[in-house]
């Protein structure tokens, strides 16, 4: 290998990243986080939207529903919003496992 | 390849973020070298080479095994790169200054006349010579190897990093 060729060998090498760096990695896994973030988010949207849609589409059953159900309107009332409520934002793990640790400490104190 | 890095990939697929943590550990630097010398911007690589990780978690099914997983990450950077090509090269002579007045001589390391003179020679490359001369003589990648990362033909990976090198070496000599 001639002086030239070693030279540039060395400056190609030279200011390279370092080996290990564990701030990229923290990096790289908070915007692996926000992507995840993101996409639950999204989707939690779309469920809820669904829900509502179908909920709309479905008004005059719901309706004849109520009016049969005579006292134990607001109970349904209340669950139906619960339901809208609950239902999108357990499909994000977070608050899946919040719910499950929740109803496991209820269960067994 | 290594068994190691395939039973990463393995378990990347199955969701675990542990395996993610050490291939982001084990692959960084090359990723990052290869971005920085084919950008000539560190922080705008640096933001590249996460988005690429990333591509790997989401797609960590379309490795095949056909390379080895430091060649199937560079390719994806190669892509995302080219993608960007436009957009990096309006932004080039930004930090300029910054960039070339940032690491001080030690000991040990190469004139700061020869690193300039080489950044200079190879951000003044063809985009895809500068890869090709980036994933051989920086990275350590064998020709054939490029050739599969850049998804270009043998001979004209051969060819790129020929000239290029010639280039390299004509610019150092001219900086003594």
């Amino acid at each position: 290998m001639t002086d030239l060729e070693t030279r540039l060998t060395a400056a190609l090498h030279a200011d390279g990243p370092p080996a290990r760096d564990a701030m990229f990695r923290l990096k790289v896994l908070v915007r692996l986080e926000q992507a995840r973030f993101r996409r639950e988010v999204a989707r939690t949207i779309v469920v809820a939207m669904v829900l509502g849609l179908v909920a709309a589409v479905n008004a005059p059953l719901i309706e004849g529903g109520l009016a049969a159900a005579g006292q134990d309107v607001r109970i349904i009332a209340f669950a139906a919003a619960a339901m809208v409520c609950v239902v999108p934002a357990l499909l994000i793990p977070s608050s899946r496992r919040t719910v499950v640790r929740g109803v496991a400490r209820w269960l067994y104190p | 390849m290594t068994d190691d890095d395939v039973a990463l990939v393995t378990a990347i697929r199955n969701g675990s973020e542990l395996a993610f943590n050490r291939l982001v550990d084990r692959h960084q630097q090359a990723v990052r070298a290869f971005l920085w010398r084919l950008l000539g911007h560190e922080a705008d690589a640096d933001d590249m080479t996460q988005e690429t990780f990333l591509t790997a978690w989401t797609h960590a099914r379309s490795f095949r095994g056909e390379a080895s997983v430091r060649g199937w990450l560079c390719g994806i950077a190669w892509r995302k790169a080219r993608g960007a090509q436009r957009s990096w090269a309006q932004q080039r002579s930004r930090d300029t200054t910054y960039q070339e007045g940032r690491s001080p001589e030690s000991a040990g390391t190469p004139p700061m006349e020869d690193r300039l003179a080489v950044r200079r020679a190879l951000q003044a490359l063809p985009f895809e010579q500068r890869a090709a001369v980036t994933l051989c003589l920086v990275c350590g990648f064998s020709h054939s190897e490029a050739a599969g990362i850049l998804g270009a033909p043998l001979g004209t990976v051969k060819s790129h990093v020929l000239r290029g090198r010639e280039r390299l070496l004509k610019e150092i000599e001219g900086s003594a």
